[in-house]
């Protein structure tokens, strides 16, 4: 008798479970966009005869499903929870490491040793023929070391070797002397300051602005030192993109916009005219997942800063990925156009626009992974 | 489409339980042959086309087998009972042999031989002939055991599919040993799957002794708590519609000589090869000379059911060979040999049968074996070896535990202790499986790695 009742239990313990949840399924509303994810969700596919039988029907289906499941952002934090009570120490390429930060995991598995070559060869163009058309101490190459490098420290023990150090000696020999600004030293030095984001993968401006004054220093600039910096904290909920990759919150992050002290009057034209600013920082970001993107609006192909404080005929182009967007504040001070442009969305060979657009001075700036994985590397030499 | 996934566990399994409840008693078989059809065109549907073909072909011969029997023509029954042996075994070889880019239709090792089990068994005799089409395509096509195993003689369900009573016993045990098959596979195979991944890449390149011993080990527990756990999946699906099919594996790990191994690993193909293979070649009745010869052909066979790379020939001969060393010379001085002799002879060897089948190419199951046996460019070990074994040592406790008999003796031990009747035991196993639910879908949703070992056989 006691064990009939029991049988009962157990089967409807899981009935309730089982159709608690396929039910619940179906009366979830769907979601367009995982901010949280940063990508657009799998809608509810469209049934035909055609994509039953050529079999994409069901894969979609299969993705809708997962991507739409109740309460799915919940679910993730379970599955990492329970990864880190198991002892993991690292989940979606993601170091859980010391101190609350999360840290993209880096190894020489990402690299493509073809497309690698190519890109440290082309360093070696690019410097040698942009020095040539611009003139010494106009052509400067920064990379980024990453945070897996840099807080080193912070890893799990015997975390495995992280490849930057050796593509950023490839690239310092590649590139013409005296053009490569080595920034491991300075970030070494810092490391122990808050310079990199604990829950996305850039640095912070506080990291940007010592970057700067390396930048500054190597082409014989005085840096603006950091009391003339006024430093407002405009957010401190920022959890970016390494968190999304685990979505385990650990210590959210304080953004800081940097302005000058003494004023300052820009103008910002994104993609040739599609949007105009009067701001190096777009506010309205702070409210969003993506606030990383507040930093001159996140991702343009082209993106052109005017100082109308500085009259002095200097134009910069910087070839960046998005490591230059809480840069960009820092040099703008020192030009009267900075041009930023992202090979990734930009369709023009980069010495057309050098002389089209009458450029005196050029700086390359990226992440060392991002650079030695980039694929769009031609266009610099085009 | 797969036991393991929101799909299935959502979608599919609410919809055909539902159906198959409210269906009447005469419908019942008929709930399960049409979703099963549905399963199984899934993810290929041009492919329904064949498990039709099949039914009809094997009902057809199977009818025919009995007709010819009854009037005393044996011949044309041998002829129809060959008909259907050529044709499945045409179609296996077709689509798993013939090097034609073709999708390789999910389950057809299993649903060939599973067929093929039935015509044998109506030409020897053994089972009555089925005059139902829709009674025999629920067994050919039933989805439980439709795509990885366990392999499910007619015989065996014979009774079952025309009746078969189902009660909140049954139905409360496959409950659980579903959940226990869905956490094999998704909380344990899928995660070390990971790790053997990592190292597979590494052959040829950085992999160091240690890691070549740390990587055999993931994917030995990987494809033992994949199959097993699809395996158990099969069984307590099978138990919630009223059947009772085959245990499979009887903790494989804890052989103590290779022909213990496969006693206790995939027996169900173990007892397909023995009952339409080794006993009809004669088995061990007609002298050693021809019981090597048998056994030689049997782990042959074996070896090529699994794929058609050349890998797992090489698998079925290695262990064609072992079994019969044992045999011939040295399996008595092993029966006497301390047990923990034994069981290292038997996971070592194991080991490196899991290093011919996992790896295709034949160079690098070279460079493997070397690495494993000490001889590695790598040195012994690498900083990363230890970061692997740090980040997985856990789960390989619990995998190491989970294989061995141990955990279920335990909690036998314990309910003898407290009692059968203890509401508190009670409690602590309802939470278990819950809690193996509620994380079998939180791995699931997150799911960035859900491979399924077992599709490519």
């Amino acid at each position: 008798m006691k064990k009939e009742i029991r049988n009962k239990i157990t089967v409807g313990i899981f009935s309730v479970l089982l159709f608690g949840l396929a039910i619940g399924n179906q009366l979830y509303p769907d979601k367009e966009f995982s901010q949280n994810e940063n990508r657009i969700l799998q809608k509810k596919p469209r049934f035909s005869v055609k994509s039953l039988l050529n079999g994409t029907f069901g894969e979609e289906y299969e993705s809708y499903l997962s991507d739409q499941f109740i309460g799915r952002d919940q679910w993730i934090t379970l599955k990492t929870n329970s990864d880190k009570a198991l002892g993991k120490k690292e989940i979606n390429g993601v170091y859980f490491a010391k101190d609350g930060y999360l840290i993209e995991k880096h190894t020489k598995d990402e690299l493509d040793p073809k497309q690698y070559k190519k890109n440290v060869s082309r360093i070696k163009e690019v410097t040698n023929t942009y020095t040539k058309l611009l003139g010494k101490d106009h052509v400067r190459v920064m990379f980024a070391p990453t945070a897996s490098y840099i807080l080193r420290d912070k890893l799990p023990s015997f975390a495995p070797e992280d490849p930057q150090e050796d593509i950023l000696n490839d690239l310092k020999k590649s590139a013409k002397k005296g053009t490569f600004v080595d920034l491991r030293p300075i970030m070494k030095k810092k490391k122990n300051e808050y310079i990199y984001y604990r829950t996305d993968h850039h640095w912070t401006t506080l990291g940007a602005y010592y970057a700067y004054t390396e930048w500054a220093n190597s082409v014989g600039i005085k840096p603006i030192p950091m009391n003339q910096w006024k430093k407002e904290n405009v957010s401190k909920e920022f959890l970016g993109t390494v968190y999304s990759k685990v979505n385990q919150v650990t210590k959210k992050d304080a953004i800081q916009f940097w302005t000058r002290k003494s004023g300052e009057k820009y103008e910002v034209v994104y993609d040739m005219g599609q949007k105009k600013s009067n701001s190096l920082y777009e506010r309205s970001y702070l409210k969003k997942k993506d606030k990383y993107s507040a930093f001159l609006d996140g991702n343009h192909a082209l993106t052109v800063i005017r100082n109308k404080k500085v009259k002095n005929g200097k134009k910069l182009l910087i070839v960046k990925d998005s490591y230059a967007h809480s840069f960009a504040p820092f040099i703008a001070s020192h030009f009267e156009e900075v041009h930023l442009i992202d090979l990734r969305y930009f369709n023009m060979g980069i010495s057309d626009y050098v002389k089209q657009y009458k450029i005196t001075d050029m700086l390359m700036l990226y992440h060392a992974m991002s650079y030695a994985t980039d694929i769009h590397t031609l266009k610099l030499i085009r | 489409m797969v036991f393991s996934s929101l799909l299935f566990l959502f979608l599919f399994l609410p919809a055909v339980l539902l159906l198959y409840l409210i269906a009447p008693k005469k419908g019942k078989n008929l709930v399960l042959f049409f979703m099963s059809l549905i399963f199984y065109a899934w993810g290929e549907p041009i492919y329904i086309t064949l498990m039709l073909f099949s039914t009809v072909l094997d009902y057809t011969n199977g009818i025919l087998v009995d007709k010819f029997l009854n009037e005393g023509k044996k011949k044309p029954a041998q002829i129809a009972l060959l008909v259907s042996i050529v044709v499945n075994l045409g179609l296996l070889g077709f689509f798993k042999y013939s090097g034609l880019d073709l999708p390789l239709p999910i389950g057809i090792s299993f649903y060939t031989f599973q067929t093929m089990s039935y015509t044998i068994d109506v030409y020897r005799r053994k089972v009555e002939v089925q005059k139902n089409i829709i009674d025999f395509g629920t067994y050919v096509t039933l989805f439980p055991q439709l795509i990885a195993g366990p392999i499910v003689r007619y015989e065996t369900v014979a009774k079952e599919l025309s009746h078969r009573t189902v009660t909140n016993g049954m139905i409360a045990e496959g409950i659980r040993q579903f959940l226990m098959g869905l956490g094999k596979k998704v909380l344990l195979a899928n995660q070390i799957g990971s790790l053997w991944e990592h190292y597979q890449v590494q052959i040829g390149g950085e992999l160091s002794v240690f890691g070549a011993w740390i990587g055999m080990s993931a994917f030995a527990f990987q494809i033992y708590f994949d199959f097993s756990g699809y395996s158990d999946m099969a069984i307590g699906l099978g138990k919630l519609f009223g059947f009772h099919f085959p245990e499979n594996f009887h903790y494989p790990y804890e052989a103590t000589s290779m022909t213990d191994f496969w006693r206790r690993w995939h027996m169900t193909l173990g007892t397909w090869f023995r009952e339409y293979v080794y006993i009809p070649l004669g088995g061990n009745r007609q002298g050693i000379k021809k019981q090597i010869r048998n056994i030689a052909i049997v782990w042959l066979l074996t070896g090529i059911w699994h794929g058609a790379s050349l890998n797992f020939m090489y698998w079925g001969i290695y262990f064609g060979v072992l079994l019969i060393l044992e045999k011939l010379f040295y399996g008595n001085y092993l029966e006497k040999a301390p047990k923990v002799i034994r069981h290292l002879y038997g996971i070592l060897l194991i080991w490196i049968g899991w290093a011919i089948f996992a790896i295709e190419d034949e160079k690098k199951i070279g460079i493997f074996l070397k690495s494993m046996f000490g001889r590695s460019d790598n040195g012994w070990f690498t900083q990363n070896d230890f970061y692997q074994l740090i980040s997985y040592g856990m789960l390989f406790v619990l995998l190491i535990i989970g294989c061995t008999s141990y955990p279920k003796k335990a909690w036998q031990w314990i309910k003898r202790k407290v009692g059968e009747d203890s509401n508190i035991l009670f409690l602590v196993e309802q939470v278990f499986f819950v809690l193996v639910f509620v994380l079998s879908v939180a791995y699931l949703v997150d799911a960035t790695y859900n491979p399924f070992l077992y599709f490519r056989f």
